[in-house]
């Protein structure tokens, strides 16, 4: 490797470890290790939570499926930006109110019981687990490419960095490295589109040309329908990004650590801002490799395309340019997989330590030590996990985490806070039904049953790429009608739960 | 309870305008994709197509949809604090 990648790479390590031995000495409490004191600002945690959305996957990806294949990546981009109004006006702000930690917080606050709380844990523990390891898989073969180390070893120092930022920082070191990675982030990408762009003399008629002539669709670029195949699937795809961020744990846990609803509703609109910018250049980025790099020369570095924002940073910047888009690569990796752990140890260590296997009786130490041990572990597991993983292809993961979220979490959120008739019954039916019916259509999906290079080697029975449409009507309908079949006695006075859900007011009944 | 009441009508009207206006507005462009896709593919300005128009569109509608929001619920607030006083009370 040589000594620019290096310098860049071990910049970036360091500033992070600084942080965390900032954060580490405010992380003395569970208030701080899970929440960061509620002290970010409406700002500050939108620029986090941009760091924790925005995915290599994101920055990598969509550049080269916008290079490849025109339209239908920048339909992602679009998907992943509007859920964010999803997030803002129905769920951000009655999380803040009605939870303290977790996600099982918010549901048990109107159903509190032990299996609510096993199924949000659950639930929660498996989003963020499987949105973990393919970034972890796909993080080892980037740094292997970009920065010449071998796979086993670009995994574990991504591994090991997160699990020390969380073990040592919690909350507070995610979120800073998160927002340090936003700035890199959106810097970096917002000098590469003005070399773009100044590179074809700030004519944006000629790299519109350029754009046709690198790629063979040509004039038909431009067009959609070069990568979704059909409307059901663009439908699909562009439903489950839509409301599949509502119901990722790890992007909800987020409103924990501001300290009211503005600051809540701030957060949201910083963090969609941010987002939008950011694809909107991408898609510069991505018109730029497609006038640049040209689709064959694309095709043969890499068939995902994955790799067209490093080399349209190497044709532009040369070597220097490459470098430091590696480096950012690499951060944008360790601060998701960082707020992935904090997830899963939440779930994990909250949820299910704190409130069912000690009933809710450990001290504030106990606690705190049980989070950073679940934080090791999880982190442990997670790298091995994807050590393992080295040659499977587990892009699937990452539509399935989505699908997952809106299909079985989303329904129970949004039940719990709108619904007067939602049971507890109904939400265990609902969190059921939408995760069987995701996993049984993405298994029987061309994803796993792929005559080419599926697991399982036939025809798939379910044509769809994106089982969006169905599973996520599935996991709605499953949490309704279970509640009407089996209602239930209500510990918890609607009325007053939605007060309290929509403005954080607990109003005391009984006097009217 | 009189600011509650007020308070949960105005929002739950405003909520469900909006809901149902960013449903239409949205679904719309993977829609008219499927079902008109000549008419998307027809170039106003010069090689801009309308599905790239929309596609836009869609970026800066919700950036306008969450300022309208904001807008909104900091007038909500005010109710929500004359609530929080009635509820002391």
């Amino acid at each position: 490797m040589n000594f620019t990648y290096f310098l860049f790479f071990v910049c970036i390590v360091i500033c992070t470890l600084i942080i965390t031995y900032w954060a580490a000495r405010r992380s003395q409490t569970t208030f701080q290790f899970y929440t960061a004191a509620g002290e970010l600002t409406g700002i500050q945690n939108g620029m986090a939570i941009a760091g924790d959305y925005i995915s290599a996957a994101s920055f990598l990806g969509i550049v080269g499926a916008i290079a490849l294949n025109g339209y239908d990546g920048f339909l992602y981009s679009l998907g992943f930006l509007v859920s964010y109004l999803v997030v803002l006006l129905f769920v951000a702000e009655p999380i803040h109110h009605l939870g303290k930690y977790s996600l099982g917080d918010v549901i048990c606050a109107r159903f509190p019981s032990n299996q609510i709380r096993w199924i949000m844990a659950i639930g929660s523990f498996i989003i963020s687990i499987f949105y973990m390891i393919p970034q972890l898989v796909a993080s080892g073969l980037l740094i292997r490419l970009l920065l010449d180390l071998d796979y086993t070893t670009s995994v574990l120092i991504i591994g090991s960095l997160m699990t020390v930022y969380v073990v040592f920082g919690g909350m507070i070191a995610t979120s800073w490295v998160q927002i340090v990675k936003t700035i890199l982030l959106m810097s970096s990408t917002f000098l590469l589109s003005l070399i773009v762009f100044s590179y074809y003399n700030w004519d944006i008629n000629d790299l519109l040309q350029k754009v046709k002539a690198g790629t063979p669709f040509g004039d038909q670029f431009f067009m959609p329908g070069h990568l979704l195949s059909n409307p059901y699937e663009m439908i699909s795809l562009y439903v489950a990004l839509i409301l599949g961020t509502a119901g990722l744990p790890h992007i909800l846990i987020r409103f924990y650590t501001v300290k009211n609803a503005a600051e809540v509703r701030k957060s949201v609109l910083t963090a969609s801002w941010i987002i939008g910018l950011f694809y909107v250049m991408t898609l510069v980025l991505g018109l730029g490799t497609a006038a640049v790099i040209g689709y064959d020369e694309l095709i043969v570095a890499d068939s995902t395309g994955n790799l067209a924002a490093p080399l349209l940073a190497k044709a532009l910047g040369g070597d220097f340019l490459l470098a430091f888009v590696s480096a950012i690569a690499f951060t944008t990796v360790v601060a998701v997989v960082a707020g992935l752990v904090i997830s899963a140890t939440t779930a994990f260590s909250h949820d299910l330590y704190h409130h069912i296997f000690k009933k809710g009786k450990t001290t504030e130490k106990e606690q705190l030590r049980a989070a950073q041990w679940s934080a090791f572990g999880i982190g442990l597991i997670s790298t091995l996990f994807a050590l393992g993983l080295k040659n499977i292809n587990v892009t699937f993961l990452v539509s399935l985490t989505f699908i997952v979220a809106a299909s079985s979490n989303l329904p129970i959120i949004l039940f719990t806070i709108y619904w007067k008739r939602f049971s507890q019954t109904g939400a265990i039916i609902g969190m059921v039904s939408g995760l069987v019916a995701s996993l049984s259509l993405l298994v029987l999906g061309p994803h796993i049953m792929n005559v080419e290079n599926g697991w399982i080697l036939r025809e798939p029975i379910f044509s769809l790429y994106n089982p969006g449409i169905i599973a996520i009507p599935i996991g709605f309908l499953g949490a309704i009608i279970g509640s009407l079949l089996f209602p239930g006695r209500e510990k918890v006075d609607f009325e007053t739960f939605y007060i309290k859900a929509q403005t954080g007011i607990s109003i005391r009944r009984g006097n009217d | 309870m009189d600011a509650i009441l007020k308070w949960k009508k105005e929002r739950r009207l405003f909520l469900i305008w909006l809901t149902i206006l960013s449903i239409i507005f949205y679904l719309s462009l993977p829609i008219a994709l499927a079902i008109i896709p000549e008419w998307m593919n027809a170039s106003p300005i010069g090689s801009i197509t309308w599905a790239w128009i929309y596609a836009f569109l869609q970026v800066i509608m919700t950036w306008i949809i969450g300022w309208i929001y904001w807008i909104k619920a900091k007038q909500l607030d005010k109710l929500v604090a004359q609530i929080k006083q009635e509820a002391s009370e």
